[in-house]
């Protein structure tokens, strides 16, 4: 398999400083070198794919390749902005990929109806979740072609 | 001239007797409650007064349409039977009670009437049958019979006429009267016997008639109630609004149904549903009163009540429940995240540290920090376990057939798969299906068969059951081992959350299992119990649909 890196940005949505420090080993265990731009809540996500805010005057042509999306954030929460995302033309094809610890079956499917690419269920047992962050990664990273 | 004085004073002296005895008469009629019983001391008094020998009342009997002989003088007992019933036609008396006029019979002996005959017989000479007319209808006949003389005098004949008028009249009365106390206690039996409560009011809103029914009601006595202001039927509370409502009728108005709360004697207050009517007088256009007819459904009133009352209470209840399983679930929501979250911390960077920094690290920390990672998973695994229980408490069901055979049959190969070096024998009945949600009945089986996969782990050779018996109708699924068992003097600590009978070094669990079991048959409205004994395996068995419904 020839992996392409695409060199995009990874925009990370987590309020956790903790599971930032973890999923970030966790990308560099799995060899994905790309940016990763963290997030704490949904407002500085949306600042930042619609270059508004702290982000305002962001060139938003440059990505992110991807969005690691944590469901329970400040302020404006993980389905929230799914939702904005998948209504706003500029950002509406973009991967998101759910991260939560919830095993709720409710946000399962909320967040796939929403238009979540994948869900990545944090568990306890951490090696478990960076086989998962990497399988999925590289999925949207590598092998996934980008809308044209 | 002295004779003719004397005849002027003779014939004055006898018509004032005569006035005299017919206004004795009409005062005895009068006072007396039945003017026949007074007919005979009348009738024999004026027989003597009139010089005659006999006298026969008759009466009319319509049904029998004849005379009956109610009173007589003048001949035997036995002469009076033969008589006692006289058709029409045949002698004096039925002839002038056929045609309703005075029939007199003069000088007898000499007469060749047959219709004289019987008097005739009696001796009697002189014959006056006078009718007992009162509004056109013959009522019967009074007749007086002289055997000393052949001829009445105009005189005797105009008293005997009055005599007869007035009796007639004095039983004309007593006859209207009677019909009228009749039918005035018809109606008040009417009233009385009807069930519903009756009362009538006048102009002053005064109570002039009521039945028992309302008395019943009310409670009240007749003095409570005759003639007494509407008002102490009302309770305070709603006193001027009734009566307003009741001014209303007096106007014309009309109630189909008004619900009007009434105060009873003992206190209480009752509702009641009534309907009206005005009462006009014989006009046909002043209205005199109103009669109301009501209906007591306190009763039916207070069911109400306490239907609505139940409802408020389920309504209550169901909005607390509904409340409670928000909390529950916004709680199981926040448990899933937020305390996974610090332990995902400890188990990360304890992975991070034995991955990053190994070589720093001798055995001891590195057990040490192995250690952390495996009760954090633990702590993990209880907070699944622990959402998992809340979660089949609430989560929707789907009912159908479920093949249990089926399902064990997978169950128990997945455990023999995950744990190749054992060998186990399952018996799996064949056939067996129950009527539930799938996926619920598969958490089930799985911790039954797990449970005995996994207390059987020190056995040579497990050996695992499922199965199911009938017992009086009903089904009882079981799951047996040949595993340690349990004493049986725990076995209610069996299903309860987090109770353990073994240390968790000997076999691995978090208690949760079987309290999970329990939640799941509770919500297909079965049982679950377990034999077994200390070192000699246990049996579980469960029932789903106790009453025999599938939902």
């Amino acid at each position: 398999m020839r992996k392409q890196f695409k060199g995009g940005i990874i925009l990370l949505v987590e309020d956790n400083p903790d599971d930032v420090v973890l999923t970030e080993r966790a990308l560099k265990k799995a060899r994905i070198a790309n940016k990763v731009v963290v997030a704490r809540d949904g407002v500085e996500a949306l600042d930042f794919l619609f270059g508004t805010g702290a982000y305002s005057g962001r060139d938003t042509s440059a990505g992110p390749e991807v969005i690691l999306l944590d469901l329970k954030l400040p302020k404006l929460d993980g389905m929230e902005v799914l939702q904005r995302l998948r209504g706003d033309p500029r950002t509406r094809l973009l991967p998101v990929v759910v991260l939560t610890s919830s095993r709720e079956d409710e946000d399962l499917t909320k967040s796939y109806k929403l238009g979540a690419n994948s869900y990545i269920l944090k568990p306890v047992d951490f090696k478990q979740f960076a086989k998962a962050v990497r399988d999925v990664g590289l999925y949207w990273l590598v092998l996934n072609e980008p809308p044209p | 001239m002295i004779t003719v004085l004397f005849e002027d004073t003779s014939e004055r002296v006898e018509a004032e007797r005569w006035v005299h005895l017919l206004a004795e008469m009409a005062s005895e009629l009068l006072r007396s409650d039945s003017p026949q019983l007074v007919v005979n001391s009348l009738c024999l008094k004026a027989m003597a007064f009139l010089n005659c020998h006999a006298f026969f009342h008759f009466m009319v009997d319509e049904s029998a349409g004849r005379l009956c002989l109610k009173a007589f003088a003048g001949i035997t007992e036995e002469q009076a039977r033969e008589i006692e019933w006289l058709d029409y036609g045949v002698a004096v008396c039925d002839c002038a009670a056929l045609d309703g006029c005075r029939l007199v019979a003069e000088n007898i002996l000499e007469t060749p009437d047959p219709r004289t005959e019987l008097v005739k017989s009696y001796g009697i000479q002189a014959y006056a049958c006078h009718p007992l007319v009162a509004h056109n209808r013959v009522l019967g006949t009074l007749s007086f019979g002289t055997r000393t003389r052949t001829h009445f005098t105009d005189g005797e004949l105009s008293l005997m006429g009055a005599i007869a008028d007035l009796v007639a009249n004095a039983m004309q009365h007593k006859q209207t009267e009677d019909a009228l106390r009749e039918t005035r206690d018809y109606l008040d039996r009417l009233l009385d016997y009807a069930n519903a409560p009756v009362i009538v009011w006048d102009f002053d809103l005064r109570i002039t008639r009521f039945n028992r029914a309302f008395q019943r009601l009310t409670g009240l006595s007749e003095d409570d109630l005759l003639g007494r202001q509407l008002d102490l039927l009302f309770p305070e509370k709603t006193r001027e609004k009734s009566l307003a409502q009741i001014r209303r009728t007096l106007a014309g108005e009309r109630w189909e149904a008004e619900e009007i709360p009434i105060l009873r004697a003992d206190g209480s207050v009752g509702t009641v549903l009534w309907n009206s009517a005005t009462i006009y007088a014989s006009d046909g256009k002043r209205a005199i009163a109103t009669i109301a007819q009501s209906q007591d459904i306190t009763e039916r009133k207070l069911a109400e009540e306490e239907i609505r009352n139940l409802n408020q209470e389920l309504t209550a209840r169901a909005e607390a429940l509904e409340m409670a399983n928000t909390e529950l679930q916004s709680f199981s929501y926040s448990v899933s995240h937020d305390l996974r979250a610090p332990l995902r911390s400890i188990d990360g960077f304890s992975l991070a540290l034995l991955e990053d920094y190994a070589d720093k690290l001798d055995d001891s920390g590195k057990n040490y920090l192995q250690r952390l990672r495996m009760a954090s998973q633990l702590m993990g695994r209880l907070i699944d376990d622990l959402l998992e229980l809340s979660r089949v408490g609430r989560a929707d069901m789907h009912w159908r057939k479920v093949d249990l055979s089926q399902l064990a049959r997978e169950i128990t190969e997945g455990l023999q798969t995950d744990e190749p070096k054992r060998h186990g024998e399952f018996i799996i009945a064949p056939d067996i299906s129950g009527y539930g949600d799938a996926p619920l009945l598969r958490a089930v089986l799985t911790n039954l068969l797990g449970n005995a996969w996994k207390f059987t782990g020190k056995r040579k050779k497990p050996k695992i059951e499922f199965g199911a018996r009938n017992e009086a109708g009903q089904q009882v699924y079981f799951v047996r081992d040949n595993g340690v068992g349990f004493d049986m003097t725990y076995k209610d600590k069996l299903f309860v959350p987090f109770q353990r009978l073994h240390v968790k070094d000997e076999f691995p669990g978090t208690g949760i299992g079987l309290a999970t079991v329990k939640r799941i048959i509770a919500r297909h409205r079965g049982r679950v119990w377990a034999e077994g004994q200390a070192g000699n395996g246990a049996t579980f068995y469960f029932t789903l649909n106790d009453n025999g419904e599938r939902k």
